[in-house]
């Protein structure tokens, strides 16, 4: 049998996500991939160093669009330690609240890609009709659909009213009927356990070895969760469960997904019930330093670590970012070896890595010398066609 | 800041006065040694202190030396040990984590490809995050280079 | 008057159903995410008779988002070049139409009119999806005249 090498990438939306996979196979059965990494490599950490403090809030959102207020919380949390401000407890859980509200969002964005992978588009679509109620949610608080801007240096930028905090909770009854929706849609629809069971197995060892993070981890047992473990914000006071799984599978990483949306639900519910009252930000200086101070953070994709110099000037002297999806790209190569090509796309989307829609990947076949290009959605049509052969069907659903 | 305490008396006896160790606050510990014997004590750590995981490898300029700084964490307790390697620009040679932790790949390949420490057994791979192209010996990060100079290469084509 | 009338079909034709291609140049995936959002039942660009491809070969309009990258840069021109003619290209966003906030580091270009021709930009960061089915839109009614 010839062995084929099968280059997928590199279009992966997000800042150092994006990669290309050079997968070598026999047959369906995939035996090697190697990583081509920093597609989107931009040079933020650079820029950060040329702008000031309150600038760089403005910068660091823009580091990834879907977990904007995960990377600008982290980021000022180091400011506020080196400055040594004390948050109002307002604004830490206004900050709170947007972060679940992220994370809601992510969690149904991620939903729908993977239903759209293994072929189920209803899924897509209902999950992502949802998230706009989400969206709605952070409108009504941030004035915005995607970037909140909501941080500002020793507190949050806007208020929230008592209309809108009741505006907010509306939207979570209807929200919590849904996701449980999702639940049954998910963990016992027959389809779609027969494609995400047993594929992309990640065993704890390995997770653990490659420093999986977020859901990937908690999906493989790695009981891992900066909130529980280093609260920050109020996390300490509400009353919330870390989902771990033991399949280590792709349906693992969305039981643990799925769940998470409740908890959240959970700990939106218990903040926007209990909000302290004071003011929303406190006076910060414009120099800052000299000192240093690393902070994590738990995004929707996992730990959100970022360290950052103060050297005593208005302009930080490094500062660091490291997105949660460049630490799960270590494991990505493990899944992918020895499973098919046709559970390829599924296995890199259920890592969350920001996701691709016009992902490319050329065909070459060494043998003949012959080669082709195939599009990510003729590389999607025929995993589904592959599925169709061993009896599932979902065109019929 | 019993367990902060434990570890740090447990690294001092191991390494005398060739570690200073600093608990800063509450599952925060900072650590530094010196490059040539960052590689021993990250082991020690996670064969003996029950470390398991490697959050991300910062890398920092600071005069004439450069400082990496491995943030490490106990599972058992969650205390955040960062531990800081320093090493002269000059010689800046780094023995690789890797065979201890696999995950570190990535990060050591950034501290190549943005500093230019020569890390010593990485594995074979491509280059991370920079793209093709780009000369061998131009680092962004380092502290002389600026962004408009930076903004030139790539040279040849676009 | 026949080819007349035959061009007059195919503009009309393409009016009605633009194919459209997403690629992200180097965006932080808020412009991609909103992108999409224009796809699904809220907003439903469908009912224009825009509908997402795949491939470069099957689509008429090429919606860019996010500043280019300098590894990015000669994939966007291949992807640009394997569009057949007449295609249009829309920069989403403000990093797209000029760089944004991206603009001077030192791994990004510029906006995407650096690379290929844009015939038209969206700005905002990111554009809700109103604002893209607007500048579809008035992308198309542009191929009228």
């Amino acid at each position: 049998m010839p062995k084929i090498t099968v280059p997928l990438g590199p279009q992966h939306p997000a800042l150092k996500e994006p990669g290309s996979f050079m997968l070598s196979l026999e047959g369906e059965e995939i035996k090697d991939a190697v990583l081509r990494l920093g597609y989107n490599h931009r040079g933020v950490e650079k820029a950060a160093e040329a702008r000031n403090y309150v600038q760089n809030i403005y910068l660091l959102e823009r580091v990834c669009g879907i977990c904007s207020h995960a990377h600008a919380t982290a980021y000022v949390h180091n400011v506020e330690e080196i400055a040594q401000l004390e948050v109002p407890q307002r604004a830490k859980a206004i900050r709170m609240i947007v972060g679940e509200l992220e994370r809601l969002h992510s969690h149904l964005l991620w939903l729908g890609v993977a239903g759209h992978e293994i072929g189920f588009d209803t899924l897509f679509m209902y999950s992502w009709r949802d998230r706009e109620l989400v969206l709605d949610a952070l409108e009504e608080i941030s004035g915005n659909r995607v970037h909140y801007s909501m941080n500002s240096i020793g507190g949050v930028r806007r208020d929230m009213s008592n209309e809108q905090i009741k505006k907010v909770l509306g939207i979570l009854k209807t929200l919590e009927k849904r996701i449980k929706y999702y639940i049954t849609v998910g963990t016992e629809e027959s389809t779609i356990l027969a494609r995400t069971q047993g594929v992309g197995v990640l065993p704890k060892d390995e997770a653990l070895k490659r420093c999986a993070t977020g859901p990937q981890g908690r999906a493989s047992g790695v009981d891992r969760d900066v909130r529980r473990d280093n609260p920050y914000l109020l996390y300490d006071k509400v009353d919330f469960k870390v989902i771990t799984q033991d399949s280590c599978d792709v349906f693992g990483r969305l039981v643990v997904r799925a769940l998470e949306m409740v908890e959240s639900c959970k700990i939106l519910k218990q903040v926007l019930e209990n909000m302290p009252s004071g003011d929303i930000a406190v006076k910060a200086p414009i120099k800052i330093g000299p000192g240093e101070a690393v902070n994590r953070y738990e995004a929707p994709r996992g730990e959100d670590i970022h360290y950052l110099k103060a050297n005593g000037t208005d302009v930080p002297a490094r500062v660091k970012v490291r997105a949660p999806t460049l630490a799960n790209f270590e494991s990505v190569a493990y899944m992918l070896e020895g499973d098919t090509l046709a559970d390829a796309p599924l296995i890199i989307a259920a890592i969350d890595p920001c996701f691709s829609c016009t992902d490319r990947m050329s065909l070459v076949q060494t043998g003949t010398g012959k080669s082709g290009i195939m599009s990510f959605k003729e590389l999607r049509a025929y995993s589904i066609e592959e599925y169709k052969k061993k009896g599932i069907d979902f065109s019929k659903l | 800041m019993k367990n902060e305490e434990k570890i740090k008396q447990s690294l001092e006896k191991q390494f005398s006065d060739k570690i200073e160790v600093e608990a800063r606050s509450k599952q925060k510990l900072w650590a530094k040694v010196d490059a040539n014997i960052s590689h021993d004590v990250i082991k020690y750590m996670f064969d003996e202190l029950k470390f398991q995981y490697l959050a991300t490898i910062t890398g920092t300029e600071e005069g004439d030396n450069f400082e990496v700084l491995y943030h490490l964490q106990a599972d058992e307790h969650s205390i955040l040990c960062t531990l800081r390697a320093v090493l002269p620009i000059k010689k800046p040679d780094l023995k690789t984590i890797t065979d201890i932790i696999p995950g570190a790949i990535w990060y050591e390949r950034e501290l190549v490809d943005m500093f230019g420490i020569n890390v010593i057994g990485l594995p074979k791979g491509n280059r991370y995050p920079l793209p093709d192209g780009w000369p061998k010996d131009v680092h962004p990060l380092r502290k002389n280079l600026t962004q408009e100079e930076l903004s030139k290469y790539p040279k040849e084509g676009k | 008057m026949i080819k007349n009338l035959k061009e007059k079909a195919v503009t009309w034709s393409r009016i009605k159903s633009p194919w459209v291609l997403h690629y992200n140049s180097g965006s932080c995936n808020g412009c991609d995410i909103e992108t999409l959002d224009a796809l699904t039942p809220r907003f439903d660009i469908e009912r224009f008779g825009v509908l997402l491809k795949g491939s470069p070969r099957h689509a008429d309009v090429l919606l860019v988002t996010g500043a280019v990258t300098k590894q990015q840069a000669k994939r966007l021109r291949r992807v640009y070049d394997q569009m057949a003619a007449p295609k249009f290209v829309v920069a989403i966003g403000a990093c797209a139409c000029s760089g944004g906030v991206m603009y001077g580091c030192y791994g990004v270009l510029g906006g995407v009119d650096k690379i290929i021709p844009v015939s038209a930009y969206i700005p905002g960061c990111p554009p809700r999806p109103e604002a893209l089915i607007d500048g579809v839109v008035k992308l198309l009614s542009t191929l009228k005249k």
